[in-house]
């Protein structure tokens, strides 16, 4: 045996010297390229890297070829690859999806699973983009790591969204802990625990994840919102406020966090911190993004403060800026004639992320009136529509029912609106009742420490935001101007 | 040709093949050249690697091949030289088993470069070389068979030849090789793969005998990579059989082990999923097996076999199949549903889809088919969206699926009506509503729409029936709906859903409120002669009242009331007036409305204006209740407020109503003017009120709290009178007379004495006796004597027989009194005998009063009888009579132990003797001489002297006996004056106060203080004694009388008290010229207190006026000092 092996390793090595040496393009292959069909001249124009040439030829060649042509699979891969690089990000991996569907070669599905992973990791692609496709209930056990480890994570997701624990868990027990998709698993894992109603547990896995070393940045700061979240709920106010601190200055919904944050201080007593985060909302770049719980929080400070006048304002400034929205919403107005509800909606990251990828399809289709083969051009441009009515469709239902919940949401607030104008006005009433008995304390006893870290000068600076702290005077002591009506 | 080798000799091949191959590869494929464009990291120089990879795969093969064989050749020659070159040496063996070997490779790959090049199947004739290179192979297996039966690896030679046996068809040898390994080699390692081998020769021969016998050999090699296939073998023998039970039981332990031994070296059996054969041959049992077994039990069976999603589809799909095939319909459907859950492929999802839509056109049971629709809509959904499916096929797919989804919905739908079930209702709109969200431009989607509006109304959802309702009203051609009849489903829809509004949010409110508005509006203007107007024209007014605006609404439903008075909603639009008005708190609005319908003579149902009346008078009570609370906090303005509602309702229930809330709120506040002066008012002008006598009673009640006694007696009288039926009437009777009585208002008491009198059946004996003496002493007291004799003689029989006595003996008295001696007399004969037996005092003192009065014509026409200038004999002997008569009767008086009346008969005795001597000394003499007439003068004057001296005996009598009783009573006054020289003066008696004014129901101003500490401090006496020198003051002295009697009904008082209250009383009475009983009360507040100075001073002083004198010093010896308060209470004669 040894003897063999030892002659076959010589035999081996010789081959190996005269490949080296001695190599020379195939012959058998440049003679069927050279047939010059519309594969091998796309190919040929693809393996120059000549996508948009290659693009067309591959057109032509899967429309005048079925699924039995020997190069099919090939050639729909080639063309998905080549519409990814001319910019048919959103076609490019339908075709990539029908692949994952139907073809059996594991190397073009490796390949597309390549390619899935990064545009998934790096946001691209949507999460859910694939757990609505087959790619749920395929077997990929031939991927090879690190790629598996996409694999795993995504199909224990799919398994997890299903219903069917176990094998989700089965799947996420092949992700070894180095890996970015371990971290998320157990991010997902803590979001189970919360939706089971396991606070103590997501908390341990969401400290965990926040003790680590090497958590990417996203999951490292979704954990910090909901772990900021779950303390909040447990009211142990001053560590979520730290959390919350710590989220990202530029993240997106930046708005949304103040505002919790807000919250918090406001919990904590810290009214000034409370109302400067508040104020900070006024930015121009949140412009869009407040909500009717900023007037709600804004109001109920400065009642805390039996600073009624500027609370009574806080409620009319409500009521004048939903007036009109509110009106429609009355009137029952479509959400399709409803302009006001549409910008608001439209800052619904629900709502908006469909519009980034209905913005980015109409751009693509756009696209394709810019090719010169009329052919491609319709062909593609019919298959964008298909994909734009789906989306429109998709975000159609979105908004309805995101109407629904808004108007709901609004309703709500009016009236709780309402009902802090009337706690508002019994406090002035019952504050006369008290204060009338006591001495008056000097304003500068009442007056917060520090009272004024940065003037309001309409204008803000992420950093700022943070430490913004406003002027409020405890006026609970003192009788104002309209007090003399109560007493 | 396949290609069925065992371990060793796949590994040998190895050994070779892949270096080889791998070479070649590496050669053909370009690889060093293009590694060095990998670096370039060029992805898609890597699709274009792998790809061409690909493409040379192919040909390199057939290249690879014919390389093979060359190589093949050339080991095989060099074998045979070492063969040659290696005669005895021990690896001979082993190079002959190499060369078996080569043989058997150049075999394969000579068959394939054949194939390969043909592309076709090959002839015998072309598999020729192939197969006598494995004859040659066998040959050389059988020579190291036979050169070397001690060779360690005669197992695996055997194990080979029998492959290549097999590959020829020369299955008896090959039995005869697997059987020689079995039997020769028990511990080697190709025993299991034997079994295997011959098993399956058997199962495909159809002996299965023989087959389950080698098969199950195998079980006993359980660490055999063959042991999972031999199980799952097993089961295919079982399933020949038709034994399911035992099949699955062998699928199962297959499926299990298969997990553990995850690699299979058999090649048979290399590309098989064992474990994915055994799970979906399970289904292929499961159905036969386990009949009765529910669906879903068999979903999560194959879920806890199943290791991932795919493989639970996989199996899941094979058992639905199998349902359907053996036509368990209802099985194969919900299998069917599950998969469409789990599956994501559309065009699994379209045939899913057709099955279950077979299935259920077979059972004709639509249970929960509304979640077919969704599968199917799901599938559409997918292909609809779908880049690689064509225009054409999506519109081809979707009319057929419509059809389906039409079908399933309309048999929901007839089968909810034909149930009449809200679940099914419901079931069948959730399919309506998913059709018609993805079928919106089928030629039906409006009569879809009107179904599913149906639908949805039935399932009780009313929102979304309203939303389609509407939508057909705006959208749907005339042609296919009823716009009228849609526009008005719309309105019941929102209408039923807002019955309901605490279960919808508030947006969902709001749609329907307006939905329900905006639709009323377009309704009414469209359809104003429709029969359902009414309905619509008061829900829009009952919506804007549930919205909270009820000004609004009060208006719409007042016009609707307008225009149907007497409609079907007019009870409730009345209803929702008054209701708004009281969420309003508007009650005076809701009064005026209330009236207004009350008053409306177009409504003509009567108790609908009942139930109004109610509610009015409900709100009044919230009206004055409203003002009471304002009352509480600010009495002036809470008074004045209320006070002014009165009398802007004054007469109505309103006003009554006020005024009721305002006496409670008065009596707290002690505003008793107020309180009497509001009671007055309702007593005055609510005669009928339902309230009046409660009112009353509170009038009574704080009257006798206060102690006004005027006023008590009033409303006393005033409830006896206008309550002639209550139950307390003759207990108020009795307390107004006695109270009168006290009062001094004679008349008064007397007019309730007749009424009691009058309802003498309700009396005991002793209160109709006490009444009607009562009666008669008041008339006395007022000299009235003449109005007792119909009083006596009307009352006569109702008195029991003692009070019968003493009336006959009053009768007869007054009678005497007024002159009437025949009647009198006829009374005293009767009763003469009565007078010596009664032992009574009271009948007593009753008959020797008659007696007594008897005498008084006699009496009064003797002392009339008196001689003038001429003596007159008759005259004389008249007088002489009379004097007899008096005597006697006047001695018989003496007799008896009547005080009063001895004493008055000797004070007339007196008189009479007195009398007499002065007529016989005033008498004129007869003519006679002077001397003569000296003597007859000095005889005459002997025998007047005779009667003075019996004069001055019954004159000493009196003297006496009066000492000695100490009578103070004013009746005898006349008596001691004619006894004494002094005359005894009527100091006591003091001005009564002025008549009792029976319209007065208020107290005086001046005494509401005292009321109010009275009220404030009921057990304090402090209070009491102030009130009763105040009404000393104003000479009241019944009220200080009764107030005094009301401190003595306290339990609590002490001895000092009660005797001061007592002698209180004394002294009114003196006032009120009853020394009698001034003499009896202060005597016993002596006794309570013998300390009691006030007593003491009085009753000596009352003693003395009657010349009790040593027994008024005797009461006097005591030192006593009177304090300042109580000075007042000392008669002005006595101080």
């Amino acid at each position: 045996m040894k003897r063999t092996t030892l002659i076959v390793s010589i035999l081996f090595l010789c081959i190996m010297i005269q490949s080296c040496l001695f190599f020379k393009p195939d012959k058998q292959l440049k003679k069927e390229i050279s047939k010059k069909d519309n594969f091998s001249l796309a190919y040929n124009l693809f393996s120059k890297q000549q996508y948009n040439k290659a693009l067309p030829l591959f057109h032509t060649y899967l429309k005048t070829h079925g699924p039995d042509d020997d190069n099919y699979a090939w050639a729909l891969f080639f063309y998905g690859i080549s519409l990814k690089e001319n910019g048919y990000k959103y076609l490019a991996f339908d075709v990539f999806l029908q692949l994952i569907e139907k073809s059996p070669n594991a190397k073009i599905v490796t390949h597309i699973l390549g390619l899935l992973e990064p545009a998934i990791l790096n946001a691209q692609l949507s999460e859910n983009y694939i757990l609505y496709t087959s790619f749920c209930s395929k077997n990929f056990d031939y991927i090879e790591a690190p790629l598996s480890y996409f694999i795993n994570y995504q199909q224990g997701m799919c398994n997890w969204k299903k219903g069917y624990i176990e094998w989700g868990n089965e799947h996420f027990q092949k992700i070894p802990l180095e890996s970015v998709y371990y971290t998320k698993y157990r991010f997902e894992k803590a979001r189970l625990f919360i939706q089971k109603n396991e606070n103590e547990k997501a908390i341990d896995i969401l400290e965990n994840i926040l003790n680590s070393k090497n958590v990417s940045k996203s999951i490292k700061t979704k954990s910090q919102i909901t772990l900021a979240r779950l303390y909040y709920g447990q009211k142990k106010y001053n560590q979520a406020d730290k959390l919350y601190k710590k989220i990202a200055k530029y993240h997106p919904e930046q708005s949304r966090f103040l505002l919790e944050r807000a919250w918090t201080q406001f919990h904590m007593g810290y009214l000034d911190t409370a109302l400067g985060l508040i104020i900070a909302l006024n930015a121009p770049e949140f412009k869009d993004q407040i909500t009717p719980e900023y007037f709600l929080l804004k109001s109920l400070i400065y009642k805390n403060v039996c600073n009624y006048k500027s609370a009574l304002d806080i409620v009319e400034e409500f009521q004048d800026q939903y007036k009109d929205i509110l009106s429609s919403l009355k009137n029952r107005h479509k959400l399709a004639n409803h302009i006001p509800a549409l910008k608001l909606l439209s800052n619904k990251k629900i709502i908006s992320d469909q519009l980034k990828i209905l913005e980015q399809l109409e751009f693509e289709n756009k696209m394709t009136k810019t090719l010169t083969n009329k052919s491609i051009s319709k062909d593609l441009s019919s298959k964008y529509q298909v994909l734009i009515n789906k989306h429109i469709n998709l975000i159609k239902k979105k908004a309805d029912q995101a109407y629904i919940s808004l108007a709901n949401q609004l309703f709500t607030y009016e009236e709780n609106m309402r009902l802090m104008n009337y706690e508002i006005g019994l406090d002035m009433y019952q504050r006369v009742k008290q204060v009338a008995g006591k001495s008056k304390k000097t304003l500068s006893e009442n007056h917060y420490d520090n009272p004024v870290i940065y003037s309001f000068i309409n204008e803000y600076w992420n950093d700022e935001l943070d430490n913004l702290r406003v002027s409020l005077i405890d006026q609970c002591q003192t009788l104002e101007e309209w007090d003399i009506f109560f007493k | 040709m396949s290609n069925t080798r065992g371990v060793g000799y796949i590994f040998q091949m190895k050994t070779i093949n892949i270096y080889l191959i791998l070479t070649v590869l590496l050669m053909g494929t370009g690889f060093f050249q293009k590694s060095l464009l990998a670096q370039s990291n060029d992805k898609t120089l890597k699709y274009v690697k792998d790809f061409s990879g690909e493409k040379k795969e192919e040909r390199a093969f057939i290249k690879k091949l014919l390389k093979d064989e060359n190589k093949i050749n050339l080991a095989i020659k060099n074998t045979k030289l070492l063969i040659e070159k290696s005669r005895n040496k021990p690896y001979l063996p082993e190079l002959y088993l190499r060369l078996a070997d080569l043989y058997v490779e150049k075999s394969r790959v000579s068959y394939f470069i054949r194939k390969s090049l043909k592309k076709e199947p090959l002839t015998k004739l072309e598999t020729l070389p192939s197969t006598s290179l494995k004859n040659q192979a066998i040959e050389v297996y059988q020579r190291i068979l036979d050169h070397f039966p001690d060779f360690e690896q005669c197992d695996k030679v055997h194990f080979f030849m029998a492959h290549e046996f097999k590959e020829l068809g020369k299955i008896d040898q090959m039995i005869i090789h697997y059987r020689k390994i079995i039997k020769s080699f028990p511990k080697s390692l190709y025993v299991p793969e034997s079994y295997l081998l011959l098993g399956d020769h058997y199962f495909k021969s159809q002996d299965l005998d023989m087959a389950q016998t080698h098969y199950s050999e195998i079980i006993k090699f359980p660490d055999s990579p063959a042991f999972s296939i031999a199980q799952y073998k097993l089961g295919w023998c079982h399933i020949n059989r038709a034994e399911f039970q035992k099949a699955i039981k062998r699928f199962e332990i297959a499926l299990s082990s298969a997990k553990k031994h995850k690699t299979n070296d058999i090649d048979t059996y290399r590309r098989i999923d064992i474990r994915l054969e055994s799970l979906t041959d399970i289904a292929f049992c499961y159905v036969d097996c386990y009949k009765k077994h529910s669906p879903e039990k068999a979903i999560a069976y194959f879920q806890s076999y199943a290791w991932s999603l795919g493989s639970f589809i996989t199996s899941l799909e094979k058992l639905a199949g199998r349902y359907f095939l053996k036509k368990k319909w209802k099985h194969s459907i919900i299998v069917y549903r599950k998969l469409s859950e789990l599956q994501e492929n559309t065009d699994n999802l379209l045939i899913y889809s057709q099955k279950i839509f077979e299935c259920l056109r077979e059972t004709n049971e639509y249970e929960h088919a509304n979640t077919d629709v969704q599968i199917i809509i799901k599938a559409l959904e997918k292909q609809r969206y779908s880049t690689h499916i064509s225009k054409k096929e999506k519109v081809k797919k979707e009319k057929e699926y419509e059809i389906f989804a039409r079908e399933i919905i309309t048999s929901l739908h007839d089968n909810a009506r034909k149930q009449n079930n809200i679940e099914a209702f419901k079931q069948a709109s959730d399919a309506y509503l998913v059709y018609l969200d993805f079928f919106r431009e089928t030629d039906v989607f409006w009569e879809m729409t009107a179904n599913c509006a149906e639908a949805l109304f039935a399932s009780e959802n009313f929102i979304k029936a309203g939303q389609h309702y509407e939508k057909l009203y705006n959208n749907a051609p005339e042609k296919i709906v009823n716009k009228e009849e849609v526009l008005f489903s719309a309105l019941t829809s929102y209408y039923h859903a807002l019955k309901n509004k605490d279960k919808l949010n508030p947006y969902e409110k709001n749609y329907c409120r307006q939905g329900l508005l905006s639709n009323g509006k377009i309704f009414v203007d469209k359809f104003p002669n429709a029969k359902q107007i009414q309905d619509v024209l008061f829900n829009m007014a009952w919506i804007t009242y549930d919205e909270g605006k009820y000004d609004l609404a009060i208006e719409q439903f007042k016009s609707f009331i307008n225009t149907y008075p007497n409609g079907r909603a007019t009870r409730a639009a009345i209803h929702l007036i008054m209701d708004a008005f009281y969420m309003k708190e508007d009650f005076k609005g809701l009064v005026i409305f209330g009236k207004d319908i009350l008053s409306n003579p177009k409504i003509t149902n009567d108790k609908l204006k009942k139930e109004v009346s109610t509610i009015v008078s409900s709100a009044e009570q919230k009206i004055v209740y409203t003002l009471s609370l304002s009352a509480i906090d600010d009495w002036e303005k809470g008074r004045t407020k209320i006070l002014s509602v009165a009398r802007k309702h004054a007469g109505s229930s309103l006003g009554e109503k006020a005024l009721q809330s305002l006496l409670g709120p008065s009596l707290e506040k002690k505003d008793l003017l107020t309180f009497f002066q509001t009671g007055n008012n309702l007593i005055v002008n609510f005669p009928n009120s339902s309230n009046y006598e409660k009112t009353l009673r509170l009038m009574i009640q704080t009257s006798m709290k206060i102690g006004d006694y005027k006023l008590l007696a009033n409303y006393l009288e005033l409830f006896c009178n206008s309550l002639p039926k209550q139950e307390d009437n003759l207990l108020f009777l009795k307390q107004a007379s006695h109270i009168y009585q006290q009062l001094g208002a004679y008349k008064k008491a007397n007019k309730l004495f007749d009424q009691l009198i009058y309802k003498h059946e309700n009396l005991k004996q002793s209160q109709i006796d006490y009444v009607v003496f009562q009666w008669i002493d008041n008339l006395l007291t007022e000299n009235l004597i003449i109005e007792t004799l119909p009083v006596l003689k009307n009352y006569l029989n109702i008195l029991s027989e003692e009070g019968s006595t003493i009336a006959r003996a009053k009768l007869s008295t007054a009678y005497f009194k007024l002159g009437e001696q025949k009647n009198g007399n006829k009374i005293l004969k009767k009763m003469k005998k009565l007078i010596k037996s009664t032992k009574k005092p009271i009948i007593q003192d009753a008959l020797l009063e008659m007696k007594f009065y008897s005498l008084s014509k006699t009496y009064s026409d003797y002392l009339k009888c008196q001689m003038k200038e001429t003596l007159d004999n008759k005259l004389f002997k008249q007088k002489q009579k009379q004097f007899a008569i008096l005597q006697k009767g006047y001695n018989q008086i003496l007799s008896y132990p009547s005080p009063r009346w001895v004493l008055a008969s000797c004070a007339h005795l007196y008189k009479v003797y007195y009398d007499f001597a002065n007529f016989l000394r005033n008498a004129p003499a007869p003519k006679m001489g002077e001397t003569e007439k000296k003597q007859y003068m000095e005889l005459i004057e002997k025998q007047a002297q005779t009667y003075e001296k019996n004069a001055l005996k019954f004159k000493k009598t009196f003297l006496d006996r009066s000492q000695a009783w100490s009578i103070c009573d004013k009746k005898l006054i006349p008596f001691f004056n004619m006894i004494n020289d002094k005359e005894i003066k009527n100091i006591f008696y003091k001005e009564p106060s002025p008549l009792l004014n029976s319209n007065v129901f208020e107290p005086s101003k001046d005494l509401i203080p005292l009321y109010k500490e009275r009220l404030s401090e009921p057990k304090e006496l402090t209070s009491l004694y102030e009130l009763a020198k105040l009404y000393a003051e104003k000479k009241e002295w019944g009220q200080i009388f009764l107030l005094c009697e009301n401190g003595l009904e306290k339990d609590d008082i002490s001895t000092k008290d009660r005797s001061m209250l007592i002698s209180i009383q004394g002294l009114i009475c003196l006032y009120k010229n009853n020394d009698n009983m001034a003499q009896t009360l202060l005597k016993k507040s002596l006794e309570i207190d013998p300390n009691n100075v006030v007593s003491r001073i009085n009753l000596s002083a009352l003693l003395l006026n009657y010349g009790y004198l040593s027994k008024s010093k005797e009461i006097l010896s005591k030192k006593t000092s009177l304090s300042t308060k109580d000075s007042v209470w000392i008669h002005p004669g006595a101080k």
